[in-house]
């Protein structure tokens, strides 16, 4: 009875919260004053769920440049280049093994440029063409073994290329992947320089000046400088702790634009790390809970951490920093058997900064009572959270979502959880203005893996795991995020989400504002790719003659048409009209059976 | 600190004498002052026969309060208060496994006892030249200064000298006859002074072969003395001004004044109890041979030993068993390691004072039991190696840098770690980490900056490192005769990039060096007809000379 009467004081604090959820657009006011530091006092033995999985790494933009695919084959050592819009095909030799592709800028008549790592003879080979005559194959530059991944200045002067241990089945722990090799494409012929970063290297980012390339690994963050007077070296190491060799927690680390911040989450910790990345200091910001997800806004403004709060975890001392219009915290009593207590959230309107709240309870006996679901969106300030660490805003919501999508927009941020199988999808307003903290909750009727925005943020695609049995496979779900309209779902064919989320493979997403193209494979003989066109939410499912390749597939917008590319021993690539929906396959071309990016 | 490498059986040997003082003077008998809890608790735990290689123990669980670890009226006693010492497993020198072999100017020394000749290779040119020495060509030093090298001859029990000058070498004068079974030098700083000893760690050893012959030769004067020292030998070294000698055995350090009539002068005791396990002790002689620094494992005591005298030891008390000593290049300075107290203290040498007033560095959270020291003690390097271990230690010794402390984790446990030159990086030797397929480990590390260590694995294990003079490059050798993989990497240690060398056939013991002068280094191979493998630094570049007469077995 006490535990119930606990759950229900919780209940009461945000249920106040979304009460007045009730906004003109369909979202309602976060309860932002609830937010607590967890409780000391409560325990319980209920099983923390899962982590949430990040899947999105399945849908890499392939290789498009302008108007332009391209494609390796490394059996024969070609590149292909295709020209989306007369579907003309130029074929070029490059190095022994040529695998991973990038796309470069422009650069005066040559409309098209890539760079690509030759597995075989480890190094790269940049390629250049005009809209028209050969493709012409610069002397290639050796790189580091190893190499599966690009990063290219957004001037197109230099690429790094990196080792993703995430792309490496069953990796050593020995191999620590520490190799970068920087190449400078602005020397005729380019030239390469091996430089070596912490351990594991999982994400590079490149500052908006093209001079800092920000190396994400196991140990920090590695500085690397590509115009020191020594030429690119790794300038410095920014630790991201007190202590770093014993800092082993899993880490999501964000850098901003500019290169002026990271943020960094921790699996199974209550804080977010934000780092002034010139200073090489880090400040801690505790968190209301353990922080399941972290995505930070494209232009950097804003970030957002998710906490996936089970309730009990919540119910202790709370309260810290309410701020805002959130209903009262609840302050049942604790102690006994039962979970702790609920802290005495932010006081509510018209407190702009509360302290901590109340009082955890001691602890007891878990309560065998459900638990009210909620969680917990913090959004933290960029430009001030670093010298204002208690000074952010959270929306607490009576749902359980464990991650968090942006997009590109970032103006509504995507929250959902696929460690726990929950069929809805919440949409809370980040940016200021109208909508600001409002959510409106979706029910997708089946549990929901991942989520994206389109560029503009008004729709997004959903892929849903349907349970075991069902009529169709797979399915997904388009979503209009910015207007209150009824999502489309759509069954497929194949498997839109793996059984594993953590090791299997997802249906590959392409999208822009106005399309989307979702393909889906079962490894057998379906596989086909479904056209999305919004804002009409009309879906054409098309056929593919053969398998898709993993990550090819984009939209070339110049050419107003997707691709798709599959498994040939020649290659193919299937072209599909954006308006129409007419489709174009290229068989028997040097196009690759390994396309990886 | 380097000595020679320690017998599996000597190291359990020091545990258990380590745990025996322990027990006594913690508590395991009335000797702790009333109010003085043993920190050790009951004691008991902390006797032999308790698990040997239990980590932070017994010694920390204590049911009275800290207190004292020590009795305060100890010799030079010193106390660091506070909290008891934890116990950690006993540590394991491998440095002295991974030297390089001779090399003087750009000529590569390599003998071949079975031909009787010794090959002279031009690391420039690639030259080979051979010469003729005696009966079983074996044992090599270089003479300092570029000036040579000489060699045992094995079967002859001789030696023959060879002279380099500008780009010529050649042999010089007669033989000098050295004593049966010497297998080491020890070359005075002025290269006229060469002294043969005899190694023996063997285990297996016969308890009447001592192994005290030594023989002193004056290579100026071209004459040979042979003179005799303690029992078991395990360490010969000269002083700075080439005036002494100092031979450390389990009788003590044998003092032997060069000069033109040499000879024993002194035997100078390095402890008060003869009857003291010689295996358990650690001695380094500081460069100007004024003082020897002894550290007897499982001890708190530090020994200064002042080598003008016969009983001339003094005792410093620093609280907790020393687990490690490591000696400035310039001998000024020592570092003892006291992971029992999370501390290393940092002696002056000769050292003044009481023991309390050392200067201790806390590494809080870390186990460090072993100390390496930088050339110039830029800084003191602190590992575990006497149980499984990832964290290397870095402590900034540089002035104005506040002994700032600085832990990495280098993913496998470490075995061994050697600062270069410069003291901006060190490459540690390590075990695979768990769950690998690979065979071995090794990590390039920068010291004084904050970046990530390079972490290599390999499929064979480290067997030999190298450093260029400046710092700039290490080359690691992995693999062994019983190896299938056998290569070199070439690492620069600015940019940490390493590349790997195959190398066709195992490499010697020892057989890695650098010839400085033309930026190149070298593996010597075990090969019927010899072959090495030189290595361009900079471009990391290989060249292997294959079919001439080296050694089967190059040994120093």
């Amino acid at each position: 009875m006490i535990a119930g009467a606990v759950a229900c004081g919780s209940m009461d604090a945000t249920e106040a919260g979304s009460r007045a959820f009730d906004g003109d657009n369909g979202f309602g006011r976060g309860g932002s004053g609830s937010t607590g530091i967890p409780g000391t006092g409560g325990s319980s033995s209920q099983q923390e769920p899962p982590p949430e999985q990040e899947i999105a790494q399945s849908f890499q933009v392939p290789v498009v440049s302008g108007r332009w695919v391209w494609a390796a084959n490394p059996s024969s050592g070609r590149v292909a280049l295709i020209d989306a819009d007369s579907l003309a095909v130029r074929t070029a030799l490059a190095g022994a093994g040529p695998t991973y592709l990038t796309a470069l800028p422009a650069d005066g008549k040559l409309t098209a440029r890539a760079l690509v790592i030759n597995s075989a003879s480890e190094d790269a080979t940049l390629l250049s063409a005009g809209d028209e005559g050969a493709i012409e194959a610069a002397a290639s530059v050796p790189i580091h073994s190893g190499a599966n991944a690009w990063v290219v200045t957004a001037d197109g002067r230099f690429a790094v290329a990196w080792t993703n241990a995430a792309a490496i089945a069953a990796a050593d722990p020995s191999d620590g992947f520490q190799d970068i090799t920087v190449l400078d494409l602005a020397e005729n012929p380019p030239v390469s320089k091996r430089l070596s970063v912490g351990y594991r290297p999982t994400r590079l980012f490149v500052d908006d000046d093209d001079r800092y390339v920000y190396v994400v690994t196991d140990s920090g963050i590695d500085v690397v400088d590509l115009l020191s007077d020594e030429g690119p070296i790794v300038e410095r190491e920014v630790e991201l702790s007190l202590n770093p060799a014993s800092d082993t927690a899993k880490r999501d680390v964000s850098v901003t634009p500019d290169g002026k911040r990271a943020f960094v989450s921790r699996a199974g910790k209550d804080y977010v790390s934000v780092v002034d990345l010139d200073r090489g200091t880090f400040v801690d910001v505790a968190m209301p809970g353990v922080v399941t997800d972290l995505d930070l806004s494209a232009d950097a403004s804003l970030a957002v951490a998710i906490i996936r709060q089970p309730a009990a975890s919540v119910m202790g001392e709370g309260g810290a920093r309410g701020e805002g219009e959130g209903g009262a915290g609840g302050t049942g009593e604790g102690g006994g058997d039962t979970l702790g207590v609920a802290g005495a959230g932010g006081d509510g309107a018209g407190q702009s900064s509360g302290d901590a709240g109340g009082e955890g309870g001691s602890g007891g006996a878990p309560a065998p009572s459900p638990q009210p679901q909620r969680s917990i969106a913090v959004l933290l300030p960029v430009a001030t959270i670093f010298e204002a660490p208690d000074a952010y805003d959270s929306v607490t919501i009576d749902e359980l979502f464990g991650s968090v999508e942006l997009g590109v927009q970032g103006g509504t941020a995507l929250l959902y959880s696929n460690a726990t199988p929950t069929t809805h999808l919440t949409l809370l307003g980040v940016a200021e203005g109208d909508g600001f903290k409002q959510h409106r909750t979706l029910d997708l009727r089946l549990p929901v893996a991942s989520a994206f925005s389109t560029p503009d943020g008004a729709h997004a695609i959903a892929l849903l795991k349907p349970p075991p049995g069902s009529a169709q496979p797979g399915a997904f779900a388009v979503v209009p995020v910015a207007r209150n309209l009824p999502a489309k779902i759509q069954g497929t064919l194949a498997a839109t989400v793996p059984d594993n989320l953590a090791s299997g493979t997802s249906a590959m997403v392409a999208l822009d504002d106005t399309r989307a193209l979702v393909t889906v494979n079962d490894n057998a003989n379906t596989h086909l790719t479904y056209l999305v066109r919004m804002p009409e939410l009309v879906v054409d499912p098309i056929p593919l003659a053969s398998a898709p390749l993993p990550g090819a597939s984009g939209i070339v917008r110049e050419a107003n048409r997707a691709f798709v590319a599959q498994r040939h021993p020649q290659g193919r690539i299937t072209f599909i009209d954006l308006d129409s929906g007419e489709q174009r396959t290229l068989t028997g071309f040097e196009l690759s059976d390994g396309v990886m990016k | 600190m380097s000595s020679a490498p320690k017998a599996s059986s000597l190291v359990v040997t020091a545990l258990l004498a380590a745990l025996s003082l322990r027990c006594s003077e913690f508590g395991g008998d009335d000797s702790s002052p009333a109010g003085s809890p043993s920190p050790s608790g009951a004691g008991s735990s902390n006797a032999p026969g308790g698990p040997a290689g239990s980590t932070g123990g017994s010694g920390t669980s204590g049911n009275g309060a800290p207190g004292a670890p020590i009795d305060p009226s100890t010799t030079g006693g010193s106390s660091a208060g506070g909290m008891p010492p934890v116990i950690v497993p006993p540590e394991t020198e491998l440095e002295q496994s991974f030297l390089a072999p001779v090399v003087t100017g750009k000529f590569v020394f390599s003998a071949n006892p079975s031909s009787g000749r010794v090959a002279v290779i031009d690391a420039e040119t690639y030259g080979v030249r051979l010469f003729n020495a005696g009966f079983g060509p074996k044992y090599l030093a270089a003479i300092p200064g570029e000036r040579g090298a000489i060699v045992i001859n094995e079967l002859s029990h001789d030696t023959t000298l060879f002279r380099v000058s500008d780009d010529d070498v050649e042999v010089s004068g007669d033989a000098l006859p050295v004593h049966v079974g010497a297998n080491a030098w020890a070359i005075s700083p002025d290269g006229r002074f060469a002294i043969a000893w005899t190694q023996n760690n063997s285990p297996l050893r016969d308890p009447t072969g001592g192994s005290q012959d030594v023989t002193v030769l004056d290579l100026e004067r071209a004459t040979s003395k042979r003179l005799s020292v303690g029992l078991n030998p395990s360490q010969a070294v000269i002083d700075e001004s080439s005036a002494r000698a100092f031979v450390v055995s389990d009788d003590g350090i044998s003092v032997i004044a060069l000069g033109d009539e040499p000879e024993v002068t002194l035997l100078a005791l390095v402890s008060e109890d003869p009857l003291e396990e010689p295996a358990t002790r650690d001695v380094s002689i500081v460069p100007d041979g004024s003082l020897a620094i002894v550290r007897v494992e499982g001890s708190t005591q530090l020994r200064a030993v002042d080598l003008t005298q016969e009983h001339a030891l003094t005792l410093f008390d620093l609280g907790a068993p020393i687990a490690d000593v490591d000696l400035s290049r310039d001998g000024t300075l020592a570092v003892a390691a006291l992971p029992g107290y999370s501390q290393v203290a940092l002696i002056p040498i000769p050292p003044t004072g009481e023991a309390a007033s050392f200067e201790r560095v806390t590494i809080n959270g870390e186990i460090g039991s072993s100390v390496t020291l930088a050339d110039d003690a830029e800084l003191a390097l602190l590992y575990q190696n006497g149980a499984d271990n990832s964290h290397l230690t870095v402590v900034d010794l540089r002035e104005g840098m506040d002994r700032a402390v600085r832990t990495v984790d280098v993913k496998g446990p470490v075995r061994a770690a050697f600062a270069a030159p410069g003291a901006a990086s060190a490459i540690t030797f390590q075990k695979p980490i768990a769950g690998s397929t690979k065979a071995g480990l090794f990590s390039g590390v920068p010291t004084l900056q904050k970046r990530s260590p390079k972490i290599v694995g390999t499929d064979a294990v480290p067997s030999a490192l190298a450093f260029d003079a400046l710092g700039q490059f290490a080359l690691i050798t992995v693999g062994s005769e019983a190896s299938p993989v056998r290569g070199v990497y070439c690492m620069r240690l600015d940019t940490l990039q390493q590349d790997f060398l195959e190398l066709a056939s195992p490499p010697s013991v020892g057989a890695t060096g650098i010839v400085e002068r033309v930026g190149r280094g070298f593996v010597a191979q075990a090969y019927p007809e010899g072959r090495i493998t030189f290595v361009e630094l900079a471009s990391a570049r290989a060249h292997t000379i294959t079919g001439f007469e080296l050694a089967a077995r190059i040994v120093q």
